[in-house]
């Protein structure tokens, strides 16, 4: 179904260097996307309005203002999935765009493949999220009964207890997405727990520990330095 | 001059001896009916000098004025004349004057008035009586007055003094700096007790400053001033510590911790002061004390905000730096890219030459973010994002990250999955792990082992990082960690030595440790540690794991 619509797929692409627009544009129109362009916040915020994007990406960096109140903005009134792009001096930026609604992100400098990449995966999970997930999902030698709450690893049930579950569900529900650790602290264990980090390490460890191969060196359960997890279902 | 501030208050003795020394100097004050309270008391003997010869004075007036009248009046009336002269002298000099004018109105009287003229008479019972009622009613009137006096003169300091305190605070409360403050709380000092004074304040070590050199200003025993602040006690007269120092030290006692000394020196007045002259000085170091701490926050308030205007202007600098950088970075990056897919759909034979390009925009954009991160570490502050983190988590996304490098070498990662969690900067310990590992495999061979061992004592988490590549030069492996040191000088690995640089910054702002070493079985070694705190609680609010079966 999703392929039908993609000929006509928007993305609105707010960034102040045109080099880099360039390239992008290059990248996505090869990709069948059309894009609409603006190198201002402000800008930006008029032609999310009027064209109305299937997917916006964002530079953080842009000289008339802050990218974090142009998502705060937007959510407001829409959905859309938005894409950050930033350098690596704004991680912390990046966590509080993150925070506010923003789906993934890019950091710069980044290539064709991993910005295709990203955009496919963004715009896929946009896709698929209204329906609701499936009963069963599998990863790996892993399966998950959501239902029933039941864990399988290469066939033998796995024992997890109610809160790794949680936060196994939490993660499963949003595959290939970035979720920082305030939005697992607050689904997980409610907005009170934000502040304490040590547990979803903790949690993340037994996860790790029950359902990787590896827990060193996870395929499925990765760490996001600095910013939380991604669930990654399919290892490429 | 050592010897005698370290035991000031060695004799007791002599400290009781001065205390009575003060107790007779102010009782002497009183009784010689000058003004105790607010200024001299045996400070100014001419003008007592003065109120006893007018006093004398009067008697021989009012003596000589009431002759020519003797024919018309009563001896009665004469008297009256006497007792007048009595109480104006009292009122104006004094009880010792009156005294004095009393008796001399007595004898006057008797001489001149009473008969046989011009002879003392102390026959008659009449005379007697005469000479009596008028001694006393002349003593018990001059005293009197010379009390009420004495009130009046009481009442008038307590009120300047209310008036001097007053105005000292209000001046104090507008300064703005230290030095004002010294300058006000000199200045009433010495004017409201005619004494010199000069106040003394610590620097940052606790050690007092001599002041500026002034002339006129008495000179400072900074021995006994450093004393004094250290012991949050005074010195000097009146305090029997030491014995032979001519001014008095007091500690200025603010709220939170002593602000420095005030030094009195004798000037218009001697030392010691009376008890209630030393309370009211007390009560000025209290208002100067309190005045410095002021002072010394709103100054901290305001280094406080400066600093924290740079650090804003300074991280945002970098971040305009690291912006303006990695844009080009990108374009290139991606353009490469483009170009490349382009090539590869025509069987281009310069796809190798375009993939070179883009390795080395990478190994640029990796030096801009070694740069940028050492400009960071190097500016000082670093804001640490801490968390608790777990080490494995760590270790886990820094091999992630190298996945390319680490392709040739097969990894050894022994971590206890009981470690402890620490309380670190993630991204600054992951970035450590980073530069560390690709170091191991820019100096080894491919499949060479490489790989991370860590360990938890009760307060450090020890992670090591080696391998069995050809190790690091023999006696320079301390040298590897400062900025811009390379293992050798010519080499041909690509950097420019700022990896271990960063790598021992970001360890040392978290109070850990790092260094390296060669392993005896060969190969490099560097071992960091970070100080492991406790675990906030923890509500397990969860359904344990079954015992394995």
């Amino acid at each position: 179904m999703s392929v039908t619509t993609e000929s006509s797929l928007a993305v609105l692409l707010v960034e102040d260097e045109q080099v880099i627009r360039r390239f992008v544009r290059t990248a996505l129109e090869g990709e069948g996307w059309r894009v609409h362009e603006a190198d201002t916040l402000q800008r930006g915020l008029l032609e999310a309005g009027t064209r109305k994007p299937n997917l916006i990406i964002l530079d953080l960096g842009l000289p008339d203002g802050d990218g974090v109140d142009f998502i705060r903005d937007l959510r407001a009134w829409s959905g859309v999935p938005v894409l950050v792009l930033s350098a690596r001096v704004e991680e912390y930026d990046k966590v509080a765009a993150l925070d506010a609604g923003a789906d993934d992100y890019l950091v710069k400098p980044f290539g064709v493949a991993e910005l295709l990449a990203r955009v496919r995966a963004v715009s896929r999970r946009h896709a698929r999220e209204p329906g609701g997930g499936t009963a069963i999902v599998a990863f790996g030698e892993v399966s998950v009964d959501l239902e029933r709450r039941q864990v399988a690893r290469g066939g033998q049930p796995v024992h997890i207890t109610p809160i790794e579950f949680r936060l196994l569900a939490a993660l499963i529900a949003k595959p290939d997405k970035v979720l920082t650790h305030r939005q697992l602290l607050r689904d997980v264990w409610g907005p009170a727990y934000v502040e304490r980090g040590h547990y979803l390490r903790i949690y993340m460890g037994h996860l790790r520990q029950k359902l990787e191969a590896d827990p060193t060196r996870p395929r499925h359960f990765l760490t996001e330095t600095g910013i939380g997890y991604r669930f990654c279902p399919n290892v490429a | 001059m050592n010897d005698r501030c370290s035991e000031p208050g060695r004799s007791p003795g002599n400290h009781a001896q001065i205390e009575k020394n003060r107790i007779r100097a102010g009782r002497r004050a009183s009784w010689l009916g000058s003004r105790p309270e607010t200024g001299e008391p045996a400070g100014l003997p001419s003008v007592l000098w003065g109120g006893y010869s007018a006093a004398l004075l009067i008697s021989l007036s009012v003596t000589f004025a009431a002759m020519p009248l003797l024919p018309y009046l009563d001896q009665v009336n004469i008297v009256m004349l006497f007792l007048l002269a009595v109480v104006g002298v009292a009122a104006w000099y004094g009880r010792g004057p009156a005294v004095l004018v009393t008796v001399l109105n007595v004898l006057s009287f008797n001489f001149v008035f009473v008969p046989p003229h011009f002879a003392f008479a102390f026959e008659t019972l009449q005379s007697v009586l005469t000479f009596v009622v008028m001694l006393s009613v002349g003593l018990i009137v001059g005293q009197l007055t010379a009390q009420f006096r004495h009130q009046a003169q009481v009442a008038h300091a307590r009120e300047e003094r209310a008036r001097y305190l007053y105005e000292m605070a209000r001046e104090l409360s507008g300064a703005l700096v230290a030095e004002q403050v010294v300058e006000i709380g000199e200045r009433y000092v010495e004017g409201s007790f005619r004494v010199k004074a000069r106040l003394l304040m610590p620097d940052d070590h606790g050690r007092l400053q001599w002041p500026p050199v002034q002339p006129g200003k008495p000179g400072v025993d900074l021995a006994i001033a450093q004393w004094c602040f250290d012991h949050n006690d005074s010195a000097g007269p009146g305090t029997g510590r030491p014995p032979d120092t001519p001014s008095l030290y007091l500690p200025l006692k603010a709220p939170l911790r002593n602000r420095g000394v005030l030094m009195v020196a004798p000037g218009q007045r001697r030392l010691p002061l009376v008890p209630e002259q030393r309370r009211l000085l007390d009560t000025f170091a209290v208002l100067i004390a309190i005045a410095l701490e002021r002072v010394y926050f709103a100054t901290i308030a305001r280094d406080t905000l400066v600093k924290m205007e740079a650090e804003r202007e300074r991280s945002s600098v970098l971040a305009g730096l690291s912006h303006d950088l990695r844009t080009p970075m990108t374009a290139l990056i991606g353009l490469t890219e483009t170009l490349t897919l382009k090539l590869i759909a025509e069987q281009s034979p310069y796809q190798e030459s375009l993939n070179s390009i883009r390795e080395q925009a990478e190994r640029m954009a990796f030096l801009v973010d070694n740069l940028l991160d050492m400009a960071k570490l190097q500016a000082g502050r670093v804001w640490l994002h801490k968390d608790w983190q777990s080490l494995e988590e760590l270790v886990g996304s820094a091999v992630r990250m190298l996945e390319q490098a680490l392709r040739g070498h097969p990894l050894q990662l022994a971590l206890n999955p009981e470690l402890p969690l620490v309380n670190c900067d993630a991204v600054l310990i992951e970035r450590v792990l980073v530069n560390l590992l690709q170091n191991a495999t820019k100096y080894t061979r491919p499949g060479t082992v490489i790989g991370v061992t860590a360990s938890a004592a009760t307060d450090w988490l020890t992670v090591e990082v080696w391998d069995e590549g050809p190790g690091l030069p023999a006696g320079r492996e301390q040298a590897l960690f400062e900025k811009f040191a390379r293992g050798r000088v010519e080499s041909a690995v690509p950097g420019v030595g700022l990896g271990l640089a960063i790598c021992r910054s970001i360890i040392e702002v978290h109070g850990g440790q790092i260094r390296a070493e060669n392993r005896p079985t060969g190969g490099a070694r560097f071992t960091f540690a970070l100080p492991l705190e406790p675990l906030p609680p923890f509500e397990a609010d969860d359904e344990p794991d079954p015992e394995p079966t």
